[in-house]
């Protein structure tokens, strides 16, 4: 038996394009939590090694992964607009620099290693 | 840019846009369906997961105590890191490869890393058993 009560299933309209800015900045977050957990993992170690320098990289991890958290969202929005709207798309900045503190992180995890 | 004038592109200085970076992207071809740009996007953002999850099982390796063959396990722990740097930079060079390739209407570039990795990872699995196993 069907009632109609004026609430309805919200529908997907046809212009709606789907999700994708969403899954994307999810992605995003994800990739700050991520830094965020390996960069605090590092500190740890290299405090084994330097406590000054373990300290300095974790107060570092913590507005960096912030920093990452807020330039999402704000991709997201920019996104979600040049989805709908047919306005411009992201650009290559911001991968950028996470690949930069990424290989980064990589060559300290090496001295690291190489010191230990 | 030839390319561009060629095809009556969307590049952003025609329609008086904000440049966006790098040009090497931007300055070719047409803009793609967003929703291609988007997944071009989380594949980069998973590949630099990747290099994290690889750089944190390097040192991890090299951290935690397990007696016997500290050779075996520095070399394990630098072929992590090493893949991990590698994965990393190859994630950018595939995204750009990518939205160039997406905006140029071309077949999209192979990620050449991929297997390398994943024959590497069993290396590093069975060096890890060895490791455990016959200390």
């Amino acid at each position: 038996m069907t009632e109609d009560t004026g609430r309805e299933e919200p529908k997907p309209r046809a212009t709606d394009r789907g999700l994708a800015p969403e899954r994307t900045a999810l992605a995003w977050l994800r990739m700050a939590l991520s830094l965020l957990v390996v960069m605090l993992v590092l500190a740890r170690f290299v405090a084994h090694l330097n406590v000054v320098l373990a300290v300095a990289a974790a107060g570092l991890a913590i507005p960096l992964s912030a920093t990452v958290g807020v330039a999402a969202w704000q991709r997201f929005m920019r996104a979600a607009r040049g989805f709908n709207a047919g306005g411009q798309l992201p650009d290559g900045v911001l991968p950028a620099a996470l690949t930069a503190l990424a290989a980064l992180m990589g060559v300290v995890g090496i001295g690291y290693v190489l010191l230990a | 840019v030839e390319y561009v004038a060629a095809h009556g592109g969307s590049d952003d200085r025609e329609n008086d846009r904000p440049r966006r970076w790098p040009a090497r992207v931007y300055g070719v071809g047409t803009e793609p369906d967003p929703r291609f740009t988007l997944a071009n996007e989380r594949t980069f953002l998973a590949w630099l997961r990747t290099s994290l999850a690889l750089m944190a099982a390097g040192v991890g390796i090299a951290a935690v105590g397990i007696d016997g063959r500290p050779i075996l396990r520095y070399v394990i722990a630098i072929a992590l890191l090493l893949a991990g740097v590698a994965c990393s930079v190859a994630a950018f060079g595939l995204w750009m490869a990518t939205e160039r390739a997406l905006r140029m209407g071309r077949p999209l570039p192979s990620p050449r890393l991929a297997p390398l990795l994943g024959y590497g990872l069993a290396l590093v699995g069975v060096l890890t058993l060895i490791l455990l196993l016959a200390p």
